[in-house]
């Protein structure tokens, strides 16, 4: 995603050295986005502006730091939900699973991790916990129970189900899209272990707080007195949603044969949804629910990715991950198993506390200098995997590892229920590490 | 033209420990979209109306606005909904009033509709110290302005 063939020369003002200033960028881009005291998205936009003003990046070269098969699968993906979400099926789905289990407290929270975990796999985790948190809020209150487990184990069934796929989690997209990685190779790869560990974390929560939770017959007739079908508010819409949705996931399965990116995919689908969504409108409303859809985009990531790939470029062009590439494999000793369990750990513990997106984005490159040590680019799969599992996994460890836990946590405190920060930490860091610990034994099984 | 012409009395006023049954009580029979909530020096310190009394019968995820979606799925009997309402019943007010944009003795009437036709048709008007000095209501503004003088 970061080589180009121009070579340009950094001409850095006041003669400084390249490699420092823009390690000195990159540092401070990073210690303001971990303050949280300005938005993350015009921290990394003024990150790649001094990179250019500064002369580590000339205009081209900042533009071709960016990834825009990233960005497109991103913006097309969030599209996609936002018309799908107009019609019901999210909350279609909460519902029929609580039905499905006879509003059985300990039923609905194992089904509501597996539903939520699903959709993180195909969607994006922020825009499934938004969707399915808020009807899930009812059913407890319903049910007259405390949210607070149902929200925990939404939240890591939303970072592991993410974890499975090339789309579930921003971290698998970047380093899908900078590796070639087809949506495929997640699956089969990620797959098998993420059925283990959210199975495993279902089963957990099941001995902690599943066993215990109880509900009223009447309580629990009232929950099964809900009709899923009455949450389907528009039925055309969700069929051809349904249809643009299987397309598109059929489009990622077959991308690699037919030599297209998973952004070409999503953002065709985007455009081929929005059109069955406004068509036979006339022009002023089509404008309109057009407008409205592009709105839902979640800008702020967008621009951020944009930024951040600006600012990564530059210290990849200044020379600094190649120096800390070479480092890393000498502390390993060369050895690729070491080397993956490091990267393993080392992602888990630092996406607990810091974003994990611009971790992933510096950690890409610095990845793909280490091939000529290990034999070439093909031998890195496992480090790749590493990379995924600790970084997607990692996010459960602390309410702000990822950004559906703070989703999650926004939501239920305007709701009344806040989920804090502490009494997640006991609960989920613990859990995190476990999730670790089997994707190490995973990795070193399979691939070590 | 200043709000000032189209303020009245407020024909209800609340204190933050009157129970939400006797507040809502006392509104249908004025016929009062909203009332005031003020401290004993009379301070504003919050509005209460049929809105914020309607919400008490719904899920407390409707505060979640737009992210809840619709409701469509909940089927719920008169009785079912009379339950809802009744366990709020003795409430204080002061734990459920909201905050909604206060006038100036000052504002122009043309903000002051503007504002009513934004919200739910009430609105308190306060002096520099936060004191109540009256309030502004769709029906009285109308009244007023149809009748030009």
């Amino acid at each position: 995603m970061h080589g180009d063939s121009h070579a340009w020369v950094p001409q850095v003002l006041f003669g400084l050295d390249p490699m420092w200033t823009a390690t000195l960028i990159l540092v401070a881009t990073y210690a303001v986005i971990m303050t949280e005291k300005v938005n993350r998205a015009i921290v990394a936009l003024i990150g790649a502006g001094a990179m250019i003003l500064i002369g580590v990046l000339n205009q081209q070269a900042a533009v071709r730091g960016v990834d825009f098969n990233t960005i497109a699968l991103l913006t097309g993906m969030m599209i996609v939900v936002a018309v799908t979400r107009k019609s019901g099926v999210f909350q279609y789905v909460a519902i029929w699973a609580a039905r499905k289990v006879n509003a059985n407290p300990a039923g609905i929270l194992f089904m509501l991790q597996m539903v939520t975990a699903t959709f993180s796999a195909l969607l994006d985790n922020v825009t499934t916990v938004l969707l399915v948190v808020p009807v899930t809020l009812v059913i407890t209150e319903e049910l007259k129970l405390k949210p607070w487990p149902f929200l925990v184990a939404m939240i890591f069934a939303s970072n592991i189900g993410g974890t499975s796929t090339l789309i579930g989690d921003p971290p698998n997209i970047l380093i899908g899209s900078a590796t070639g990685l087809s949506f495929n190779d997640f699956v089969l790869n990620t797959g098998p272990v993420v059925v283990v560990i959210q199975l495993l974390t279902s089963g957990i929560f099941h001995l902690m707080w599943g066993r215990r939770l109880r509900a009223t017959a009447e309580a629990r007739a009232r929950v099964m007195g809900f009709d899923p079908r009455e949450a389907i508010t528009d039925w055309p819409l969700l069929r051809r949603s349904l249809a643009v949705i299987a397309l598109v996931i059929l489009g990622f399965v077959f991308a690699h044969p037919l030599g297209l990116e998973p952004g070409t995919i999503a953002m065709l689908g985007a455009a081929v949804l929005m059109l069955l969504f406004t068509f036979g409108k006339d022009a002023e409303q089509q404008s309109h629910d057009v407008h409205h859809i592009f709105g839902e985009v979640e800008w702020i990531t967008i621009f951020f990715f944009v930024g951040l790939f600006m600012v990564v470029h530059g210290v990849e062009r200044a020379g600094l991950l190649k120096m800390l590439a070479e480092h890393l494999v000498a502390a390993t000793g060369g050895d690729l198993a070491t080397a993956a369990v490091a990267i393993l750990w080392a992602s888990a513990i630092l996406s607990a506390v810091v974003d994990n997106i611009p971790f992933v984005a510096t950690m890409i490159p610095l990845i793909k200098s280490m091939a000529p040590a290990f034999g070439g680019p093909e031998n890195l799969k496992p480090l790749w995997w590493a990379l995924s599992l600790g970084a997607c996994l990692g996010g459960n460890g602390t309410l702000v590892g990822a950004s559906a836990n703070l989703t999650v946590a926004g939501l239920a405190e305007r709701a009344g229920h806040p989920v804090r920060f502490i009494p997640y930490l006991k609960v989920a860091f613990g859990l995190m590490l476990v999730s670790i610990v089997i994707a190490h034994v995973y990795l070193w099984a399979r691939y070590l | 033209m200043s709000c000032q012409l189209l303020m009245m009395e407020p024909p209800v006023r609340l204190k933050p420990t009157d129970p939400v049954a006797r507040a809502v009580g006392a509104l249908l029979a004025a016929g009062q979209p909203a009332a005031p909530v003020t401290d004993g020096t009379g301070r504003l310190l919050g509005v209460f109306g049929l809105k914020e009394a309607a919400a008490l019968v719904l899920p407390m995820a409707a505060r979640l606005g737009e992210d809840l979606g619709d409701l469509a799925y909940i089927h719920e009997s008169l009785a079912d909904l009379s339950a809802r309402f009744a366990a709020h019943a003795a409430e204080p007010v002061g734990d459920h009033m909201a905050e909604r944009p206060a006038l100036s003795p000052h504002t122009q009437a043309m903000e002051a509709l503007l504002l009513l036709e934004r919200g739910d048709g009430f609105l308190p008007v306060v002096d520099e110290a936060g004191v109540l000095v009256g309030v502004v209501t769709a029906a009285r503004a109308l009244a007023t302005v149809s009748e030009g003088r």
